[in-house]
């Protein structure tokens, strides 16, 4: 099974939970997520999110100037981004659990 | 492009661009969001991995299609056929493909932000410039002076210390290109074009005024209709006969006394001076003729010649009739005029 493609459904939801511990730039979303066991997740595809989440006003965003690189943008949750963090979070548990009967179960039949 | 670009790293530099030509489709403020976070990225990757951006990453056009994907905007519309695609839009894009890369162009396009600061100062210029240009009709240099004196000059300087202050801002922060900022760069831009226009116009009138102003308001003699000049005016009665001391006026009184003082061949004519007084619209005007000689010295004839024989009309009560040349057509240097 392709993981790519299962990440494109939940990548909103990976986002939204590595902001809730703290807030990050885009690379270091990026990286908290294939430290979090995510490797396949694409770099364009979390930046296009935190875009979007943005976007959707699920963020706030500040500037942070850098001395040797290019000034970071930062992200992290505002309540509108919590809220939405706590219903994914219960739509993917509620989801989850259901895949989780069903493989059992067909694993029984089999 | 417009996004603050930070890094000098022509590859980064590159791929970068690559992927903004991927989503040239995508309206501008929309894009300039999309890839705020672009050089950011590039940056860190570059400097994390060794290999070259497209091992790590894919190639711009992948990694732009996955950033679109991901940030819900339409697919890109199909380039394959240019005719569904028309316009200046596709043109550029297509231009670009082919010459973006170009080294000369590469070179000019990392060159061009270091010259930022030059146009944060003549923004500043331009904007008071304009405004003199507009209605005084007029740009001094090098400082535009709102016809204010001094104080133009700090008009001036405090134009260009804020442009140059909030570029340096603009730039310290960052701060993507927004629309309004580029319209506000646009409208300066024009200023800088009405200045220069108005400067350019200014120049030229300097460079023809001076040949206007001897035409113009030097004295004016009297010429032909084709430019020959008129040195003095020979009048004859009905009879024929040749008149002295006829005293010319306009149509207002005033006297006709504006005779050429050089002919064409550049010989010097010089009314006499001395006893008796002649008026200066008395014709014909006594003389002095200079001409000269291959040796370069000066030659002086009298015009009318002086007369032999004894006057032969009555001169004006101004001039003593002894004195009184009277004009006999017919002499080498003299203009045998035909009533």
């Amino acid at each position: 099974m392709d993981i790519t493609q299962l990440l494109k459904g939940v990548l909103d939801l990976a986002v939204l939970a590595v902001l809730d511990g703290e807030d990050g730039y885009g690379y270091d979303v990026v990286r908290r997520l294939r430290a979090a066991g995510l490797d396949d997740v694409g770099d364009a595809s979390v930046y296009g999110t935190l875009r979007r989440l943005y976007a959707a006003g699920h963020l706030t965003s500040y500037v942070v100037p850098s001395v040797e690189g290019p000034h970071r943008k930062y992200y992290g949750l505002n309540a509108s981004g919590r809220a939405q963090l706590e219903t994914s979070t219960k739509t993917w548990s509620g989801f989850a659990d259901t895949m989780a009967a069903l493989l059992a179960g067909e694993e029984v039949a089999a | 492009m417009s996004a603050p670009t930070t890094s000098t790293d022509p590859e980064v530099t590159a791929y970068a661009r690559q992927v903004r030509e991927a989503l040239a489709d995508v309206p501008p403020a929309r894009l300039e969001e999309l890839l705020e976070d672009l050089d950011e990225h590039l940056v860190e990757v570059a400097s994390e991995t060794p290999g070259p951006l497209d091992e790590r990453l894919g190639s711009p056009a992948a990694y732009a299609a996955e950033l679109r994907r991901a940030a819900g905007l339409p697919e890109a519309p199909t380039t394959g056929s240019g005719q569904e695609v028309d316009g200046w839009r596709w043109d550029l894009a297509r231009y670009r493909a082919r010459w973006g890369d170009h080294r000369a162009v590469v070179a000019v396009r990392a060159f061009l932000p270091e010259l930022r600061p030059a146009w944060w100062v003549v923004r500043g210029w331009a904007a008071v410039a304009a405004v003199e240009a507009v209605f005084l009709a007029h740009v001094s240099l090098p400082l535009p002076t709102l016809g204010l004196g001094p104080i133009g000059w700090l008009a001036t300087g405090a134009a260009v210390a804020w442009s140059v202050r909030f570029g340096l801002r603009a730039r310290a922060e960052a701060v993507p290109l927004t629309h309004r900022a580029a319209f506000v760069n646009l409208g300066l831009s024009v200023c800088v074009l009405v200045a220069l226009i108005r400067l350019a116009d200014d120049q030229s009138s300097t460079d023809y005024y001076p040949a206007e102003v001897s035409y113009d308001s030097g004295p004016t003699t009297l010429v032909h209709e084709d430019g020959t000049p008129i040195t003095n005016i020979v009048p004859y009665g009905p009879d024929g006969e040749p008149l002295t001391g006829v005293l010319l006026y306009d149509q207002d009184g005033r006297p006709i006394d504006n005779l050429s003082t050089w002919t064409t061949d550049g010989t010097e004519v010089q009314p006499q001076r001395g006893v008796p007084v002649q008026p200066g619209n008395a014709y014909p005007q006594r003389q002095d003729v200079v001409t000269y000689d291959g040796y370069g010295s000066p030659q002086t004839s009298e015009f009318p010649a002086p007369a032999t024989s004894a006057p032969s009309s009555t001169p004006t009560s101004s001039v003593d009739p002894t004195e009184e040349p009277a004009p006999s057509p017919g002499p080498t240097e003299q203009p045998a005029p035909t009533p």
